[in-house]
């Protein structure tokens, strides 16, 4: 690997004891793309899928990058639209009749003050109003039966009362390549599984995205690059794709031993990376930082240094 | 930015945010009263007539049955939140009710809602307003007004169902009726819209010259102006009862804002004459501002020696200027045995008293005879009222400052901080009098802010009678000075 000489150039800004925190952006990586085909054909074709992905592969992000493309537009005159309709998996705690529905209303804006059987009417003629056209529900491993009746209810009522088919989409965190509601919905021997399992789609009921590959993960690495510029303007990450690659398909971080490496892990390994070499005022990134730092992460464990100590300000 | 492959398909992402609107967002209409926009904001977003009113609301039972003085204040509905959940700015709220454009007719931004007058019932709307353009007008909500002048119908009452909003049917008018209600809206609208205090002003006085008038319901309102118990409605209503054209009262207000030329050329409204007569036989007149009587061009009388033309002769100007010192002293005399007799000096008692002629050109700023009246008016009303007004010059950093020093026994100090507040000479015996008996003395009530606020006139005045030295009278005579000249100028000139 032909390796250019770096001078390290570390602003001065850039103190060792600075915390550098990771900015919040959107990489269009292979991975979204992938993960935004099945949910821009649901809202197109209206269909109804469970797209399951390994936990920290990127799934919210994928969603709320969908919602930022179809956002709820509202108008002065009146006149609004809400396209795509996105909601978190409600708390255990809070799993009330309407806390879902709340959770659906949540992009809209306020939800009035309303009963529950009222605010599910107000919902529905809402969604008719402003031509929602697919639901997409994160965190779907944790619902239950009364959550997917509600679903269920909410797709069959637009049909009935409004003639309108919606799309549905449900965000697993699934384990390698199981997906934990299949084994729920097609497993259990329910009528309302049954006819949950009935109106997916039948071509494509169940799909599992899988996370980045090796070449792909010199692509993320390199916009990693790009992203940490103002703070380490040489710094060079792709090259060693295939390293950082092995580390995070072991079994310390690729639990269910997919081959794939998590946009989760990437970012803590390369944050964790910039990090050090801030505090080293270097910008030479070595295979003995890489595994020091994949050990750390993998151990999770650090000792603390009496330079370390905090003071009272 | 060095290029890369990823470059062009990174997004930085801002915060998340999710506007806390309704999912239908309207905007007011011009002259939509709050009322309605709650209403219409319901309907837009197909919830339960008065789902909104409930949100915003202080209280949420019995809002269907809110008085109009509610609706047009505002004052119980939260209309931060308002503006939130519909997505508009909070001035846009605040236009829908009628207090901006009270808080500018009456110039106070503390006014309450009753100086507009007085309310009755739940809103009204018009039908067929309603139903052509979804409007409930701001208007329908000010006193007095019973029928859309647009569609020539009564309003009616809110219902209870927005059911019933459709079939309802209003009646008709009777063309008398409906001919004061024009005339209602028309002043009502030079009122409202023309939002200066000048307004009411104007019609004040039109109503109080017509107050002569032999009518007994013209004399009534003109006296309930006059004793101060009006509103805006009580002028709205006497301006349509004694059928004053709108355009009138308008046509006063600009003459009035245009103030007529003084021929005196040391008077700040001097202006030359004009090249072409007036063709109307000019009439005697008099400048409030230097007193000066004059007809057209002629001055008659004047207190002002180079007043630019060849008469007045200097000599009667001079002697005209003797007189005026004379009444002074007269009127300070005068005002003074007022004080002292525990009567409220005004122009009206006192230039009798002194024997000063009650004619209007002197009552003029610059002759300073009406000052002399107001200075003794201000004296008497701060020996008689309990209000009293922070002491200015001295603070309490200050005088506790005094303090330390004089529990030090520092009266070197004492003296050099006299000298720096600007004080009198004799405070350090002031001082030695407090230490030997710190409950009495004069110090307190000449240096303590918050004392003089606690103690009424009375014994402050008492307090200054006790200062015994001609030094200690003079200075705590200016102290007292100061203190009236600091409190607001009253209506001295009644």
């Amino acid at each position: 690997m032909a390796r250019r000489a770096v001078h390290p150039v570390v602003p001065a800004a850039a103190a060792p004891s600075t915390p550098i925190h990771l900015p919040t952006v959107w990489m269009d990586s292979a991975f979204q793309r992938r993960f935004a085909a099945p949910l821009e054909r649901a809202l197109v074709e209206r269909t109804k899928h469970v797209i399951g992905a390994v936990s920290g592969a990127g799934k919210t992000t994928a969603m709320s990058a969908l919602a930022r493309r179809h956002p709820v537009i509202k108008r002065p005159d009146g006149t609004s639209s809400a396209p795509v309709l996105v909601a978190v998996s409600t708390h255990e705690n809070e799993r009330s009749q309407s806390a879902l529905l709340r959770r659906l209303i949540r992009p809209l804006g306020e939800a009035p003050a309303l009963p529950v059987t009222a605010l599910e009417d107000w919902l529905l003629g809402q969604m008719n109003e402003l031509d929602t056209r697919l639901l997409v529900f994160d965190d779907a491993q944790d619902f239950g039966l009364p959550e997917l009746k509600r679903i269920k209810k909410l797709g069959d009522r637009l049909q009935l009362e409004y003639g309108r088919e919606i799309g549905i989409c449900l965000l697993v965190a699934s384990e390698g390549e199981a997906i934990p509601l299949r084994d729920l919905l097609v497993g259990t021997n329910n009528d309302t599984f049954r006819q949950f399992r009935r109106r997916f789609s039948a071509e494509q009921p169940w799909i599992y995205v899988p996370a980045l590959s090796e070449p792909e993960l010199g692509e993320v690495l390199s916009g990693f690059e790009d992203v940490f510029d103002h703070l380490i303007p040489d710094l060079r990450l792709e090259p060693w794709a295939t390293r950082i690659h092995r580390h995070l398909c072991s079994t310390n971080f690729d639990p269910y031993a997919t081959g794939r490496a998590t946009m989760q892990n990437v970012q803590n390994l390369v944050l964790a990376i910039v990090q050090r070499l801030v505090g080293r005022r270097s910008g030479d990134v070595t295979a003995d930082l890489i595994d020091e730092v994949a050990e750390a992460l993998h151990s999770g464990i650090s000792v603390a240094t009496a330079t370390e100590e905090w003071e009272a300000p | 930015m060095k290029p890369g492959p990823m470059t062009d398909r990174i997004v930085r992402l801002p915060g998340a945010h999710v506007e806390p609107s309704f999912p239908h967002v309207l905007a007011p209409m011009a002259g939509e009263s709050l009322f309605g926009f709650t209403v219409r904001t319901d309907h837009a977003n197909s919830l339960p007539v008065g789902t909104t009113v409930k949100m915003v609301a202080r209280y949420t039972r019995g809002w269907r049955t809110l008085s109009q003085a509610y609706w047009a204040s505002g004052s119980i509905f939260d209309l931060v939140r308002l503006a939130r959940l519909t997505g508009n700015d909070l001035s846009a709220i605040q236009e829908l009710t009628l207090m901006p454009a009270l808080r500018r007719l009456f110039g106070n931004q503390d006014v309450p809602i009753e100086s507009l007058g007085r309310f009755h019932g739940t809103p009204t709307f018009c039908t067929d307003c309603w139903h052509e353009e979804r409007l409930v007008r701001r208007t329908f909500l000010l006193p007095g007004i019973e029928a859309c002048v647009w569609h020539d119908r009564r309003l009616v009452p809110f219902p209870l169902g927005a059911s019933r909003l459709a079939g309802l049917a209003a009646a008709a008018l009777a063309p008398e009726v409906l001919a004061r209600q024009r005339d209602l809206y028309r002043v009502w609208a030079l009122v409202l819209d023309t939002g200066t205090p000048e307004v009411l002003g104007a019609g004040y006085r039109v109503i109080a010259r017509l107050g002569r008038d032999p009518s007994p319901a013209v004399s009534v309102i003109a006296r309930r102006i006059q004793s101060g118990r009006h509103s805006a409605q009580t002028i709205v209503h006497a301006l349509v009862a004694l059928q004053i054209d709108p355009e009138l009262l308008a046509e006063l207000l600009a003459d009035e804002a245009a103030p007529r030329p003084c021929p005196n050329q040391a008077c700040p409204r001097f202006a030359p004459a004009p090249e072409v007569a007036d063709p109307v036989r000019p009439v005697e007149r008099h400048c409030p501002i230097c007193g000066s009587r004059f007809i057209g061009q002629r001055i008659l009388l004047t207190f002002d020696p180079a007043h630019g033309h060849r008469s007045p002769s200097p000599r009667s100007v001079a002697k005209a200027v003797r007189r005026l010192r004379r009444w002074k002293v007269a009127l300070r005399v005068a005002c003074a045995d007022l004080v002292a007799e525990g009567i409220e000096p005004t122009v009206g008692v006192a230039f009798p008293r002194a024997r000063v002629p009650m004619n209007a050109n002197l009552r003029a700023e610059r002759l300073g005879l009406v000052a002399i009246v107001r200075d003794a008016a201000r004296r008497h009303r701060l020996m008689h009222s309990s209000q009293q007004e922070p002491f200015s010059q001295i603070d309490m950093q200050a005088y506790r400052r005094l303090m330390e020093i004089v529990i030090d026994r520092d009266w070197v100090g004492i003296a050099e901080w006299g000298q720096e507040h600007g004080v009198m000479a004799t405070i350090p015996d002031h001082c030695r009098s407090w230490m030997d008996n710190p409950k009495t003395g004069v110090l307190e009530p000449l240096f303590n802010g918050a004392w003089a606020r606690r103690r009424r006139p009375e014994d402050v005045m008492a307090v200054w009678r006790m200062a015994t030295e001609r030094s200690d009278r003079l200075l705590s005579e200016a102290w007292l000075r100061r203190r009236l000249r600091g409190r607001n100028a009253g209506p001295a000139n009644r």
